[in-house]
């Protein structure tokens, strides 16, 4: 899903960039105090993770490639400005040290793959989960829909970015979209492992960690 | 499934001897990127800058003695980018000038980039990018991202070599059904090896970021003043002159 350089035109690529740099402006700002010590790892390990899952590309038919994305993952579990911050910081590495997504896309790709999915997927997820019972059921499920939803709407940004905003025919929308469907269900199969692992053994760590369903306590244990 | 990027490989090039990889981080970075914007901001059929742009670029690549082959293999990104731009001459005004112009931009962008993280090596990137004035922030988190993805892969190994013992073969598609599980495992084994890594590294002084004295300072040479002059020069002209 990377749009690499020339793939948009220079009025958009500038419009996306300016846009992009305000937006790790608001994020650079919102999570200055959110940062502890204990979360380094976490947002350390997180960002690795990532930076993984995307190497695994799946080549598409007339146009660009497909892979995981982990903007919901991150925004549930950093929170949305911090989570957008790890996807900008996988986007800018990707571009610098592996060509992949051009330079002057970097506002675009890091707006429709970065704060799309963490920020938009972050407020979502909240809206959705805080009507719902609180439940381990309705918590991963809760993610597994964001996850979905993360990706296929990313696209379809992507799409708008190269359609109108670059020299692609419009027939780039079904490809786009249609594509990420199917890659949309591996996103929420790997988001939903990760999250049902972290809720599990390290909640605490959980920017979501207050919409958690209660742990099932033992009985007579005093709480904690 | 598709390919991989390789990063091994990449850090052994990396790690080179070349004049191009004895320049400061800051004018390879200022002045490559540069050259990309430039590239990009260039009209459709301007076939001189285009040709000039890439010729500088493989000058640079070869000053560099980067092996072919390893400049080859990780051009591939752009494949499907370029597959994406010859369709163009069946759907656009003027197409075939259109689709040429963006593969050459395409290739001008990757071209960059391969010899910008091939001659330098990850942690001097960071410097140069730290004395560019980059948010504190977000370099921290590269240099995070950039440590464990050692340890991710490290953990990764383990795993395989465990889940092998236990009978597992890539070959039997009903074993698939274990993916999900391993990869939650893979996030929290990291995860606990990353905190870890993370309070050594406190043990031993770090503070935000690596002790003084640790690192190379970055010291502006004269080769670097006339690199980076020289590559200005030609842009200008390239993108003045030319068109």
């Amino acid at each position: 899903m990377h749009i690499p350089d020339g793939l948009i035109y220079a009025p958009t690529a500038v419009a996306t960039g300016v846009t992009g740099a305000g937006l790790v402006g608001v994020a650079l700002r919102k999570s200055r105090h959110e940062l502890d010590d204990r979360q380094i790892p976490m947002v350390g390990v997180t960002a690795a993770f990532i930076f993984a899952a995307q190497m695994v590309t799946f080549p598409i038919a007339g146009g660009t490639s497909a892979h995981l994305l982990g903007g919901a993952l991150a925004g549930i579990l950093l929170g949305p400005w911090l989570g957008a911050l790890v996807e900008t910081v996988v986007y800018v590495v990707q571009a610098l040290a592996f060509a992949d997504g051009g330079i002057t896309a970097l506002g675009a790709n890091v707006i429709m793959m970065g704060f799309l999915p963490a920020v938009g997927g972050y407020y979502f997820f909240r809206a959705v989960v805080g009507a719902l019972p609180r439940t381990r059921g309705a918590f991963l499920g809760t993610t597994a829909v964001t996850a979905w939803l993360s990706i296929v709407l990313a696209a379809l940004l992507a799409a708008v970015f190269v359609v109108t905003g670059g020299p692609l025919p419009v027939q780039a929308y079904p490809i786009m979209v249609g594509v990420h469907m199917v890659v949309g269900v591996g996103e929420a199969v790997v988001t939903t492992a990760v999250v049902a692992a972290v809720m599990r053994t390290r909640p605490d760590l959980m920017a979501t960690r207050d919409l958690l369903p209660p742990r099932p306590t033992e009985k007579g244990a005093p709480a904690t | 499934m598709g390919g991989t990027h390789g990063g091994a490989d990449l850090e052994s090039v990396a790690a080179g001897h070349s004049p191009v990889h004895r320049l400061d981080p800051r004018v390879k970075i200022v002045g490559l990127i540069g050259l990309v914007v430039v590239a990009v901001t260039t009209p459709t059929g301007a076939w001189l800058v285009f040709a000039s742009v890439l010729a500088a670029l493989f000058v640079l690549a070869a000053a560099a003695r980067l092996p072919p082959l390893h400049v080859v293999r990780r051009m591939n990104v752009e494949i499907p980018f370029l597959l994406a731009a010859a369709i163009l001459p069946f759907t656009a005004e003027d197409g075939v000038r259109l689709a040429i112009t963006v593969g050459a931009k395409i290739t001008i962008g990757v071209l960059a980039m391969i010899i910008l993280s091939s001659t330098t090596p990850f942690p001097r990137l960071l410097q140069g990018f730290a004395a560019l004035r980059a948010p504190a922030l977000l370099l921290g988190i590269v240099s995070f991202m950039w440590r464990y993805l050692h340890v991710l892969a490290d953990e990764v190994a383990r795993m395989k070599t465990a889940r092998e013992a236990r009978g597992y073969s890539a070959s039997w598609i009903w074993q698939a059904a274990s993916g999900g599980p391993l990869i939650a495992t893979l996030f929290l084994r990291a995860l606990g090896r990353g905190e870890r890594v993370y309070l050594a590294m406190l043990s031993r002084g770090y503070a935000g970021s690596i002790p003084e004295g640790l690192e190379v300072p970055l010291t502006l040479r004269r080769s670097d003043v006339f690199f980076l002059a020289g590559l200005a020069a030609m842009l200008v002209v390239a993108r003045v002159v030319l068109p």
